[in-house]
C-alpha cells in the first residue's frame, strides 16, 4: 500500500515539475506522467494493492476467489489509461506543431494567443504593438 | 419514458456518426447536423415535461440496479441544464450558416460540435461519478479539437493552455474520484449521498475538496481560471457562444450537483470557502472586462464575473440559494450566448471585434442596437429583463443570510458589469464609425453598406433576445418550477431556507 | 409626433376623473411573480395621483413641445419612442404598490434617461454626461435594490401599503438603519443630492424637452417620491430625519451657489433644480405633519414653474443658438410669448403673491417653524431662497429686457406655436393655483394624506394663509434682488475661488471613472499574464494550499486511520512491487534530470512500463497489458514524429529557476499521497459494490473475467464515452497532424 502511493507521489511530483517547465516538450510530457500518477492512486483506491490473482472466475467456480483484486477499479483505470493516451497523444502532435510552425519552444515565448500589452499599458490593437 | 434520459447523450452522438459519415458531402452534413439539434431539443423539452409531470426520471443502463451499474437521472436540474444545452446548441448552430464570422467549414467541425454536446449532455444526466469523469474528458477533446480547427498559431497556441490547465484539472478530478472511492466504495450519487447522510462521514467528506478543485478549474472560479481568457477569444464567433454559453456552466452545475445535492452534509466551512472564492471571482472577471478593449476578450472575462455570481450562490449552501443558482445559470447561458453571437454580429458589419475600430452601428443597424441592449442589460441585471429575477433572488437569499460582504460584492460587480456593457455600447453603437484603416482593413470592412446572409444570425439572436425577454417578463413558471426541483436535492434536506419574511 | 400628446393626455384625464371623484385609493392588484412575491398592483392616493398628473400633464406638453424643437432632426422617432417608454415607467413607477415593481420602473427611467441624455451621441462630450448619469442612477440604484430587498426580508412582504401598515412591528430590527441607508442612497442617487448632485447639471446636455421632462418635471423627483413614500414609516426615527435634513439643507445651499457659477442657462437652471431637490428632501426630513403638506405643494408649484422655463431656454437656444447668458440679452420685443412665459413662470419661481409658488413658499415656512428647524439649515435656506429669486430674475427679466452690453443676435424670431403654447399654459397653471389656492387645494391635501395618512389635510391653502411669513419674503426677495444685480461680479468672484478637488465630487467620479481601468490593468497584468508556467505555478499553488489545509484539518481530528502497512503482507513478498515502484521512481527523476529530448521520452516510457508492472504485480494483467501497448505505441509514435522533424537534439531549456519548481512539485506529491493514505484508510468503505460484480459477473452476465465484464457490460457506458474520447482525439489530431506532415515534406 505504501510503496504504491509513494509510486503515486513521485510520478505526480516528477510531472508537475516537468509540467512548470517552460520547455513545450517537457510540458506536455509531465501532463502524461501527471495521467499516469492518477491512474495508480485509483487504481490503488481499489484497496486490493496488495492481493496478487487478477479478477477473474475460475473455471468450474461461479464467483470470484476471495484473494482476487477489486475489479472495479481495474476496470476505472483501463478507460483512463485509454484516455489519457488519447490526451497524450493530441498534446504531442500539438506542441510538434506548434513548435514547427513558431520556431520556438518556450511555453513562456509563445504568447500568440495573449499578446504583450502596448508600450502605454493599454492592450494591444490587432496586428499592432 | 425513462429512455428518454438517455437521449442527451445518444442524440448528439449519433449526429456526430451521421456528420461524420457524411464528410463528403457538405450540404448533407449541414442538414443533418441542424436536424440532429432539433431533434435534440424537442428530446429535452419532452424530458423536461416529463420531469415536470413524474418528477426525476432516471434509467439504470443494462438493467443493474442502482449502486452497481451505472444510472442516468434527470432532475429538475438535471432537466433544465439539458434544455438550455439544447437551446444553446441549436441557436449557435443557426448562427454558423450565417456570414457573421462562422467556424472555418472543416470536416471534423460539424462531428466535434456534436460530440460536445453529447459530452455535456452526458455530465448533466449521469448519475456516476466516475461516469462523469468520462464525458468531462469527453467533452475537453471535443473542445480541444474545435479550437484547433482553424489551425492558426494563436489558435494553436490557446489550445495548448487550454490542454494543459484543463487536462491538470480532470487529472486532478480523477484523483478525487479515486479518494472518494477508497473512502466509501462507492460511485453512484444515491449511494454516495447516503454515505455523505451518515456519522461517520466526517472523517472522509474532506476529500470532496479534490474533485470539488477540479470543478473549479473547469468552471473558471479565481484563482484557477487562467485558461479561459488565454484561449477563449481566439474562437469564431458562434464557437466561441457556445463555450461561453456551455462549458464553464458545466463545471458549474458539477459544483451544484455535489454541494447542494450529493454532498449536501458537507461542513459549513466548504461552502463558506466556495462563497469567500466567489467574491475574488466576479470582482477580478469584471475587471479584467473593463481593462480589455477586445470584444471577445471583454465577455471572456465576463464569463468569469458570472461564474463568480453561480459559485456565490452554491456557496449560501441553501435550497433557495440552490434556486437562485439555477436560475441565474439559465438566464446567463442566454444573455452570454447571444452577446457573443451579437459580437459576431458586430465584427462582420466593422471589420473588427477591438472597439477602438467599431462604431456608428446605432444609427445604421437600430435592430441589432436593441438585441444588444436587451442583452447587455439582462446581464447588469436591469429589469425587467431575465438578470433582474436571477439577481434578486441571490441578492435576497444573501441578505436574509445577512452576508453583507457578498452582497455588496454582487452588487459592485453589478456596477462593473454596467460599465463595460455600457463601454461596448458606447464604443460600438454611439461613437462615430472611425476611419478606416486601410493597412488593416479586412474583407468584412464593407459590410456595412451591403449586409448580406445574415438572416440567421438575425433569427438566432432573435430567439435568444425573446428568450431573455420572456423570461424577464414571465418568470414565475420558471421560478416556481425551479423551487419545486430544488426541493428535491439534497440540500432541501440539510439546509432549507429561512422562509421568506419569517414565514414558513 | 406631436399627436402622441394624446397619449398622456387621456392618462392626465382619467387621473383627474379619479382625482375628482375623491373616496379611498383605489387599491387593485394581479400576481406577478408569487414565488418571489412580486404582485403587479397599483395603489391610486394622492401623491400617486400628484404624480401622474404631473407626469401626463407635463408629458403632454412635452410632446407638444418636441414636435416643434425636433422638427427636422433625424432620429426623432427614437426620441418620441423612447420618452413613452420612459413616461410608461415614470408612471408604473408611482403608482405601483410593490417596492419590487417600483424599483424596476425605476432602473428603466434611468436606463432610458441614458438613452435620452445621450441623444447627439455622436459627441464625446453626450456620451460622457449620459453615461454619467447612467452610472450614478444606477450605482444607486443598486443600493436600492439592496435596501427594498433588506425591507422586504425585514417586513416579509414589498407592499409598499402592507410595509407601511405593519411598520411598527418591523422597523425595530437591527438592520433597519442599513436599510435605509440603502433606500437613501438610492434616492439621492436619482434626486441628485449630495454627494450624487453632480450628474444632473451635466446631463443638460440632453436635448431641452427631456432636460424639461426628465430633469426638472418628472424623473428627478423619484427620489423625493419614494422617500415621501416611506416617510410614514420612519418619520421620527433620528437617522432618517437627520440624514434628510443635513443633505437636503446642505444639498440647497451648496447647488444653490454653484449657479452663480455657471454661464449656460440650462446648467443655471439645472443647479437650481437641484437645489430645489434639495430644499425638498429637507422638507421630508422633517418632523410633524405640515411637512408634507409643504413637500406636495412644492414638488407641484416647482413643475410648474422649472418646466416652462426649461421650454424657454430651449426656445432662447432654439432661436439664438446660444444659451449663454453673456450673449442674450433684450430679446423680449422678438419672442413676447417666450418672454411672457419666462415672466410668469419667474414670478412663481420667486415665490411673488399670487402665484403658486408663494403659497408653497409659505407652507414651506410653516413646516420649518413647526419643525423646529435647526438654525444653520434656516440660514441656509433664506440664501437659498435669495438666489432663487436671482436665477429667476436671470431667466425672465435679464434675458428679455435687460440691455446690457450683450450681443442681440440679429436674426432672432419668435418660435412656432408648438413651442410657444407648452411653457405658457403651464406657466399659467401655476399662477392660477396662485390666483385660486383652492384648486389646488384637493390636490396637494390628497398627496398629504397619502404621506401622513393619520392627519386631516382638507384646507391645504388655510393652513398657509393662517401665518403670513411677509418678512420672510420681503428678505428673500430683497437679497435676490441685490444678488440679481451683482450678478456677474458675484460670478467673476466666485470663478477666481477654486475649489480644492478632493471637495469636488465630479472630480471624484473622474477618479472612479479613470480608476476603474487603472485597477483592471494592475488586477489583469497580475493574474493573466500571457505565460503558461505562471498559470501552471498559480493553479498547482492553489491546489497545495487546499490540499495543506485539508491535511492540517484531518491531522486534526482524532482517530483517522492512516493506512501504512503494506496490507498485512511481509515487505519481502511483494519485492516485484518494490522494484516496480523504484524503476518507476528512477524513469520519474530521469525524466526531470535529462536534457536530451529523446532520452526524456524514453524515461517518461521507463515510467509508464514500470507502472505497468506494478499492474501486472498487483493483480490486474488486463491493465499492464494495456499500459504496455500504450507506452509502445506512445514511443513509437512520438518517435517517429521527432524523427520526422529532425529535431531529436532539442536545445536546453530555457534558463529557469528550480527551486520554486520543486517545492511546489514535491509539496504537491507528498500532500496527494499523504490524503491518499488517509483515504485508504478510512473504515467507511462499503466493499457491496465490488463484491456484487464478483458475485453475479458469471451468474448474470456470463463472463469469467470480471474486468472484461465491467467494461462491456456493467459499466458499458464509461466504455462508449471512452471509444467517443477516441474518435475524438483522432478527429481533433487530424489536421494537426496533416499540417505536421505538410510542412514536415517542404524542403526547409
Amino acid at each position: 500500500m505504501l510503496v504504491v502511493a509513494c509510486a503515486v507521489g513521485v510520478s505526480l511530483t516528477a510531472g508537475v515539475y516537468l509540467t512548470s517547465s517552460r520547455d513545450l516538450l517537457r510540458c506536455v510530457i509531465g501532463i502524461s506522467l501527471i495521467g499516469v500518477s492518477a491512474n495508480l492512486a485509483m487504481f490503488a483506491a481499489g484497496r486490493s494493492t496488495t492481493a496478487s490473482a487478477p479478477p477473474v472466475v475460475l473455471e468450474g467456480a461461479r464467483q470470484l476467489p476471495v484473494d482476487a483484486a477489486n475489479p472495479l477499479p481495474q476496470a476505472l483505470v483501463l478507460t483512463a489509461i485509454v484516455i489519457s493516451f488519447a490526451l497524450t497523444c493530441f498534446s504531442l502532435v500539438l506542441a510538434l506543431v506548434l513548435q514547427q510552425r513558431t520556431g520556438i519552444s518556450d511555453a513562456d515565448a509563445l504568447r500568440r494567443s495573449e499578446p504583450p500589452p502596448c508600450p502605454d499599458g493599454k492592450p494591444p490593437l490587432e496586428g499592432e504593438c | 419514458m425513462s429512455s428518454l434520459v438517455l437521449t442527451p447523450v445518444l442524440v448528439p452522438l449519433g449526429t456526430a456518426l451521421l456528420t461524420a459519415a457524411l464528410v463528403g458531402q457538405p450540404r448533407a452534413q449541414r442538414l443533418t447536423a441542424l436536424l440532429g439539434t432539433g431533434a435534440l431539443l424537442g428530446c429535452a423539452g419532452a424530458l423536461l415535461r416529463e420531469v415536470q409531470r413524474m418528477g426525476p426520471v432516471r434509467t439504470h443502463l443494462g438493467a443493474w440496479p442502482a449502486p452497481f451499474g451505472i444510472e442516468l437521472v434527470a432532475d429538475g436540474l438535471g432537466a433544465a441544464m439539458v434544455l438550455l444545452m439544447a437551446i444553446v446548441g441549436a441557436v449557435t448552430l443557426l448562427f454558423q450558416q450565417s456570414c457573421a464570422d462562422p467556424a472555418p467549414a472543416r470536416p471534423g467541425l460539424l462531428p466535434l460540435f456534436s460530440v460536445l454536446l453529447a459530452g455535456v449532455g452526458g455530465t448533466f444526466v449521469t448519475g456516476d461519478l466516475f461516469n462523469l469523469y468520462v464525458w468531462f474528458e469527453v467533452l475537453l477533446l471535443a473542445a480541444l479539437g474545435l479550437l484547433a480547427l482553424g489551425g492558426q498559431v494563436r489558435q494553436l497556441d490557446a489550445t495548448l493552455k487550454y490542454f494543459v490547465l484543463n487536462t491538470l484539472g480532470t487529472l486532478l478530478l480523477l484523483v478525487g474520484i479515486g479518494y472518494l472511492y477508497a473512502a466509501t466504495g462507492h460511485l453512484n450519487f444515491g449511494a454516495l449521498r447516503e454515505a455523505a447522510g451518515r456519522g461517520e462521514a466526517a472523517s472522509w467528506l474532506p476529500f470532496l475538496v479534490v474533485p470539488l478543485l477540479a470543478f473549479l478549474v473547469k468552471a473558471g472560479a479565481f484563482p484557477l481560471f487562467a485558461w479561459l481568457p488565454a484561449s477563449y477569444h481566439t474562437l469564431p464567433g458562434p464557437l466561441l457562444a457556445l463555450f461561453a454559453g456551455l462549458l464553464t456552466k458545466v463545471g458549474v452545475y458539477a459544483i451544484l450537483r455535489t454541494l447542494s445535492d450529493v454532498f449536501a452534509a458537507s461542513p459549513r466551512v466548504i461552502y463558506e470557502c466556495v462563497g469567500w472564492l466567489a467574491v475574488p471571482t466576479m470582482i477580478v472577471g469584471a475587471l479584467g472586462a473593463a481593462y480589455h478593449w477586445d470584444l471577445r476578450r471583454i465577455l471572456a472575462f465576463h464569463v468569469i464575473s458570472q461564474i463568480g455570481y453561480l459559485l456565490l450562490g452554491v456557496g449560501l449552501g441553501t435550497m433557495a440559494g440552490a434556486s437562485a443558482t439555477v436560475f441565474y445559470l439559465g438566464h446567463n447561458v442566454l444573455a452570454k450566448t447571444n452577446l457573443v453571437l451579437i459580437a459576431a454580429i458586430v465584427f462582420r458589419l466593422g471589420g473588427s471585434y477591438d472597439l477602438r475600430r467599431c462604431g456608428g452601428l446605432y444609427k445604421a443597424r437600430p435592430l441589432l442596437a436593441v438585441m444588444f441592449l436587451i442583452s447587455a442589460f439582462a446581464m447588469v441585471g436591469a429589469p425587467p429583463l431575465s438578470g433582474f429575477w436571477a439577481k434578486l433572488m441571490l441578492i435576497r437569499e444573501t441578505l436574509l443570510l445577512e452576508r453583507g460582504v457578498w452582497a455588496a460584492a454582487a452588487l459592485t460587480t453589478g456596477f462593473l458589469t454596467l460599465y463595460s456593457m455600457s463601454k461596448i455600447w458606447l464604443e460600438a453603437f454611439w461613437k462615430e464609425r472611425p476611419p478606416r484603416d486601410e493597412s488593416h482593413g479586412s474583407e468584412a470592412g464593407h459590410a456595412l453598406e451591403r449586409p448580406e446572409g445574415l438572416g440567421c444570425a438575425y433569427a438566432a439572436v432573435g430567439i435568444l433576445a425573446g428568450l431573455t425577454v420572456a423570461l424577464g417578463l414571465f418568470p414565475e413558471p420558471v421560478v416556481s418550477f425551479l423551487d419545486r426541483s430544488a426541493g428535491q436535492l439534497g440540500v432541501a434536506r440539510v439546509h432549507p431556507s429561512p422562509g421568506f419574511g419569517g414565514a414558513p | 409626433m406631436g399627436w402622441l400628446a394624446l397619449v398622456p393626455l387621456t392618462s392626465f384625464f382619467a387621473a383627474f376623473a379619479l382625482l375628482l371623484r375623491g373616496g379611498p385609493p383605489l387599491s387593485v392588484s394581479v400576481p406577478w411573480v408569487p414565488s418571489l412575491g412580486v404582485d403587479l398592483g397599483v395603489h391610486l392616493d394622492g401623491l400617486a395621483l400628484l404624480m401622474v398628473l404631473l407626469i401626463t400633464g407635463v408629458g403632454a406638453c412635452v410632446f407638444v413641445y418636441a414636435a416643434g424643437y425636433m422638427q427636422g432632426e433625424s432620429g426623432r422617432r427614437r426620441l418620441a419612442l423612447v420618452l413613452l417608454l420612459f413616461m410608461t415607467a415614470m408612471l408604473g413607477c408611482v403608482t405601483a404598490d410593490n417596492l419590487l415593481v417600483v424599483f424596476a420602473c425605476w432602473e428603466i427611467t434611468s436606463i432610458t434617461s441614458f438613452l435620452l441624455v445621450g441623444f447627439h451621441h455622436e459627441e464625446e462630450s453626450s456620451r460622457k454626461s449620459a453615461l454619467q448619469a447612467l452610472l450614478v442612477t444606477t450605482g444607486g440604484g443598486l443600493a436600492l435594490l439592496a435596501g427594498v430587498v433588506l425591507l422586504g426580508n425585514m417586513a416579509g412582504t414589498y407592499s409598499i401599503q402592507e410595509l407601511l401598515r405593519t411598520a411598527p412591528a418591523w422597523r425595530e430590527q437591527p438592520l433597519r438603519d442599513v436599510a435605509l441607508l440603502c433606500v437613501i442612497v438610492g434616492a439621492f442617487s436619482k434626486s441628485a443630492q449630495l454627494p450624487f448632485h453632480f450628474w444632473l447639471p451635466n446631463a443638460m446636455a440632453a436635448p431641452t424637452p427631456v432636460s424639461a421632462y426628465l430633469h426638472s418635471a418628472t424623473m428627478v423627483k423619484l427620489g423625493v417620491y419614494l422617500l415621501a413614500r416611506m416617510d410614514a414609516a420612519f418619520d421620527g426615527t433620528p437617522f432618517w430625519g437627520f440624514t434628510l435634513m443635513s443633505c437636503g439643507g446642505l444639498t440647497s445651499a451648496w447647488a444653490v451657489l454653484q449657479t452663480l457659477r455657471e454661464r449656460d442657462l440650462k446648467r443655471i437652471l439645472a443647479w437650481s433644480t437641484v437645489s430645489a431637490l434639495g430644499t425638498m428632501v429637507m422638507l421630508i426630513g422633517l418632523p410633524g405633519d405640515d411637512s408634507a403638506l409643504a413637500v406636495a405643494a412644492f414638488v407641484l408649484a416647482h413643475a410648474l414653474y422649472k418646466a416652462p422655463l426649461f421650454f424657454v431656454a430651449g426656445n432662447v437656444d432654439h432661436s439664438t443658438g446660444t444659451r449663454n447668458i453673456d450673449h442674450l440679452a433684450g430679446l423680449a420685443p422678438r419672442m413676447p410669448w417666450t418672454a411672457a412665459a419666462a415672466l410668469l413662470a419667474a414670478a412663481s419661481m420667486s415665490g411673488f403673491p399670487m402665484s403658486f409658488g408663494y403659497l408653497a413658499k409659505e407652507l414651506t415656512n410653516v413646516a420649518k417653524k413647526e419643525g423646529g428647524l435647526y438654525t444653520w439649515i434656516g440660514h441656509s435656506s433664506v440664501l437659498a431662497s435669495a438666489i432663487t429669486v436671482a436665477v429667476a430674475a436671470i431667466a425672465a427679466i435679464r434675458i428679455f429686457w435687460h440691455r446690457g452690453g450683450a450681443v442681440v443676435p440679429g436674426h432672432v424670431h419668435e418660435v412656432g406655436w408648438s413651442m410657444r403654447l407648452p411653457p405658457l399654459l403651464i406657466a399659467s397653471v401655476g399662477i392660477l393655483f396662485g390666483v385660486r389656492p383652492r384648486l389646488a387645494d384637493p390636490l396637494i391635501g390628497a398627496a398629504a394624506e397619502a404621506m401622513h395618512p393619520l392627519y386631516d389635510f382638507a384646507a391645504a391653502s388655510a393652513t398657509a394663509r393662517a401665518e403670513p411669513g411677509w418678512t420672510a419674503l420681503l428678505v428673500a426677495l430683497t437679497l435676490g434682488v441685490g444678488v440679481f444685480l451683482a450678478w456677474d461680479r458675484l460670478h467673476d468672484a466666485l470663478g477666481k475661488v477654486e475649489l480644492p478637488s478632493v471637495l469636488r465630487l465630479a472630480d471624484w467620479y473622474e477618479r472612479l471613472l479613470r480608476g476603474i481601468p487603472a485597477a483592471a490593468r494592475g488586477v489583469t497584468g497580475l493574474l493573466q499574464r500571457g505565460a503558461l508556467t505562471g498559470y501552471v505555478t498559480s493553479l498547482v499553488g492553489f491546489v497545495v494550499v487546499v490540499l495543506g489545509a485539508v491535511t492540517w484539518a484531518l491531522l486534526g481530528q482524532r482517530g483517522v486511520a492512516v493506512e501504512v502497512s503494506p496490507g498485512g503482507a511481509p515487505w519481502g513478498k511483494d519485492l516485484g512491487v518494490l522494484g516496480a515502484a523504484v524503476v518507476l521512481s528512477v524513469g520519474a527523476v530521469a525524466a526531470c534530470l535529462v536534457r536530451d529530448s529523446f532520452v526524456l521520452l524514453l524515461s517518461s516510457g521507463l515510467v509508464g512500463m514500470a507502472c505497468a508492472l506494478l499492474f501486472l504485480f498487483l493483480g490486474a494483467p488486463d491493465l499492464a497489458f494495456t499500459q504496455f501497448g500504450v507506452e509502445v505505441a506512445f514511443v513509437v509514435v512520438v518517435a517517429s514524429t521527432l524523427l520526422r522533424l529532425r529535431r531529436m537534439d532539442a536545445r536546453p531549456s530555457a534558463p529557469q529557476r528550480r527551486l520554486p519548481r520543486i517545492v511546489l512539485s514535491t509539496s504537491l506529491g507528498v500532500l496527494v499521497t499523504a490524503l491518499l493514505l488517509v483515504a485508504l484508510g478510512a473504515p467507511t468503505f462499503d466493499p457491496e459494490v465490488a463484491a456484487f460484480f464478483a458475485e453475479h459477473s458469471v451468474e448474470d452476465a456470463h463472463g469469467r473475467n470480471v474486468v472484461n465484464v465491467l467494461l462491456v457490460d456493467f459499466r458499458a457506458f464509461d466504455t462508449l464515452g471512452e471509444i467517443v474520447v477516441v474518435l475524438v482525439s483522432f478527429l481533433a489530431t487530424l489536421p494537426l497532424f496533416q499540417a505536421l506532415r505538410v510542412r514536415g515534406g517542404e524542403p526547409s
